[in-house]
């Protein structure tokens, strides 16, 4: 049965945001049996005075208990589901998965599609694939003289992890950095091999590093990039607000055709 | 690199080619296993949108559009007077990959003017396909549109390179066709398409059991039809898809809209053909391939034309009362597919959630149903909508519910 999340010995758990975190506090939950009110990743995003606050220090081994027994309740696919929502970093995500699990474990009906925590993050991990496609779309390399291609972007989600598979696959013989601006890290590729890499400078990378610049032949190729995207253009069918909903324009910046110039 | 001449071949060379909208790079696999550029993905990719709303998935070019040809609905065509430009098979491997590399495309739709005879303009074509897979280890998305009247021997070719080929059959039907395009047939499109599918179904079968089979058109072949360029109904252009489809076992039909680019007397003086008409055949098309209605359900020779206010699932709910309401708790598949507003994804929705109980109304709004248009044709434990029976009053509710709520702010302004 779905266990009730209020009374007063419900309590707001507070964790570093990370997967194997957000296990530990499901096995927290159970281990002490007492419910949730919340799931935050920063203590002073609680305002409430009567209930009490846990901080949960995230546990490998517990994280590792509490994954091995959702997988063999839900499967593989199900978890990768479940991470996938994860990456949302969004309170209100974090309190489904949490209900989730609860519902998993306490032998609920995690199938019901009429449950609003099924629909819930049934939603959640198709805004996340919606924004790693996205990623996979947009993302423009530029060619350096160091040899390394390079680029930024600036994702809703925390989507490198999703979209590093599909680089790697892509594009194997080339030395490549994508760098997410907002979360101040990035994926570096070489030899097929896929390394996170964290920035120095501040939050922002600097991209290509200080002392190289782009390529001979690189602004030729956007140059001539952006008269083919104009080229393909049926201005007498204009239609702003579509194109707009197929490419969000928070993406535009970084991409080469959408920049005013050349 | 002579940047001046590319950009004007590439902006003449991209212009003559965007009529053409056949651009998915979707339904092909190509792994990257030789350790070179690129893979297909069973997706497609759109990599930019253009500003009336369109995908950019490929790099989509003529080779040249220079060509001894004269048919009415192309820009390209012999009797009309245009700026003419040709590629090298060198600047467009070059284009291709550069384009590749920076993550713009997912590969390369490569089309032509006949320059000189079908058979050169082919192998020209072919040729390009060669050199990015086997020089340049290109493993992304090839798309060689196949020129009419082109040997066997360069279409088999094309297929080793290609992910997808295609026939465009352009017009409708086979007398206006000849009309408006002397020198073309349907047989001659027809024909190449005959033996693309004898090829790809052989191959297949010996891939299945000879694992190092060629690879061959692994995204199949598609074609396009121009409507509102004769007067072919939108029967005629569905039975002829239809057809494609089960006999020549096509992936895809376009349907492109005639824009009057052509100033040919053979062509009507209308404007341009209503973009909404091009999205009720892809919604009929797709009714086809997916959701098990046949051209009949859709159209007949006494109604020859789709209904441009409604979508024609919903068209079709009205015209057969008889099979409303349909029970949300009991329903088959099959029939909750023809309720609409109810897709594929909420069918699977609501399968799931009967296992675990009774469904309602406010379940289905949570799955994706649309229920604007789903709720008068649906039934739930019994209860139905008052006006399931009275397809004359529910035809109006279901038109433009948006121009109804701009009134009611009127109103009330
Ligand atoms: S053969 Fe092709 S390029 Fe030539 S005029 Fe006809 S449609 Fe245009």
């Amino acid at each position: 049965m779905r266990p009730t999340w209020l009374g007063m010995n419900a309590r707001h758990y507070v964790y570093d945001g990370s997967w194997p975190g957000l296990l530990t506090v499901v096995f927290t939950l159970f281990n002490e049996k007492r419910p949730a009110l919340s799931v935050v990743r920063d203590r002073l995003l609680v305002t409430d005075l009567f209930h009490d606050i846990r901080e949960v220090v995230t546990d490998e081994a517990s994280a590792t208990r509490v994954q091995g027994s959702a997988r063999s309740l839900l499967g593989a696919r199900r978890m990768r589901d479940l991470w996938t929502c994860h990456l949302a970093e969004r309170a209100d995500v974090d309190r489904l998965l949490v209900e989730f699990l609860t519902i998993a474990f306490t032998g609920g009906g995690v199938n019901d599609t009429r449950d609003v925590t099924v629909l819930g993050l049934r939603q959640w991990r198709k805004h996340v694939s919606h924004e790693k496609h996205q990623m996979e779309a947009f993302v423009r390399f530029q060619e350096n003289t160091d040899g390394v291609w390079t680029s930024t972007i600036a994702p809703a989600y925390d989507v490198l992890p999703l979209i590093a598979t599909h680089f790697r696959k892509r594009y194997p013989d080339m030395e490549w950095v994508i760098a997410d601006k907002l979360r101040g890290y990035g994926l570096y590729h070489r030899n097929g091999q896929v390394l996170p890499v964290r920035f120095v400078h501040e939050k922002e990378p600097l991209l290509p590093a200080p002392h190289i610049e782009a390529a001979k032949n690189e602004s030729a190729y956007v140059a001539l990039w952006k008269t083919y995207f104009r080229s393909v253009d049926i201005p007498e069918r204009r239609n702003l607000k579509l194109q707009m909903q197929h490419m969000p324009k928070r993406h535009w910046k970084h991409m080469v055709e959408m920049v005013a110039g050349g | 690199m002579n940047e001046a001449r590319l950009t004007e071949k590439l902006s003449v060379l991209a212009d003559a080619a965007k009529y053409d909208v056949s651009c998915a790079s979707s339904g092909s696999s190509r792994s990257n296993h030789n350790g070179g550029l690129g893979n297909a993905s069973k997706m497609g990719i759109c990599h930019s949108y253009t500003s009336d709303g369109r995908c950019v998935s490929l790099l989509k070019i003529l080779l040249t559009n220079h060509c001894i040809f004269d048919c009415a609905y192309c820009v390209s065509r012999r009797s009309n007077d245009v700026r003419r430009a040709a590629f090298t098979v060198q600047e467009v491997v070059d284009l291709t990959m550069n384009f590749y590399r920076r993550n713009y495309i997912e590969g390369l739709f490569l089309s032509s003017g006949i320059f000189k005879d079908a058979d050169t303009t082919m192998e020209r074509l072919v040729r390009v396909a060669k050199e990015l897979r086997t020089v340049h280890k290109f493993n992304g998305y090839i798309h060689l549109k196949t020129i009419p009247g082109a040997s066997e021997a360069l279409i088999h070719e094309a297929g080793l390179w290609a992910d997808r080929l295609s026939i465009n059959i352009e017009i409708p039907s086979d007398a206006e066709l000849q009309r408006v395009a002397p020198e073309k047939t349907h047989e001659q499109a027809i024909k190449p398409m005959r033996y693309l599918h004898k090829t790809i179904v052989g191959l297949k079968e010996e891939r299945a059991v000879v694992k190092r089979a060629p690879l061959f058109a692994p995204a199949g072949q598609s074609t396009q039809l121009i409507v509102g360029a004769t007067p072919d109904s939108d029967h005629t252009i569905l039975g002829l898809a239809h057809g494609l489809y089960q006999q020549q076992g096509l992936r895809r039909v376009y349907y492109s809209g005639y824009v009057p680019i052509s100033t040919d007397v053979r062509m009507p003086a209308t404007g341009s053909t209503p973009m909404v008409r091009e999205n009720r055949l892809y919604q009929s098309d797709w009714l086809l391939r997916f959701y098990g209605f046949s051209v009949e359900d859709l159209l007949t020779p006494e109604q020859p034309d789709l209904d441009l206010d409604l979508d024609p699932k919903t068209a079709y709910a009205l015209r057969h009362p008889e099979l409303y309401p349909v029970e949300v708790n009991e329903a088959p598949p099959e029939m909750l597919l023809r309720v609409p507003g109810i897709g594929q994804k909420s069918v699977r929705l609501i399968l799931q959630a009967r296992r675990h109980g009774r469904v309602r109304m406010e379940h289905l709004q949570r799955m994706g149903v649309v229920l604007k248009r789903a709720r008068y044709f649906l039934s739930f434990s019994g209860t139905a909508h008052a006006l399931v029976h009275r397809p004359d009053r529910l035809r109006p509710q279901l038109i433009a519910p948006l121009r109804q709520k701009a009134a009611q702010l009127d109103l009330f302004a």
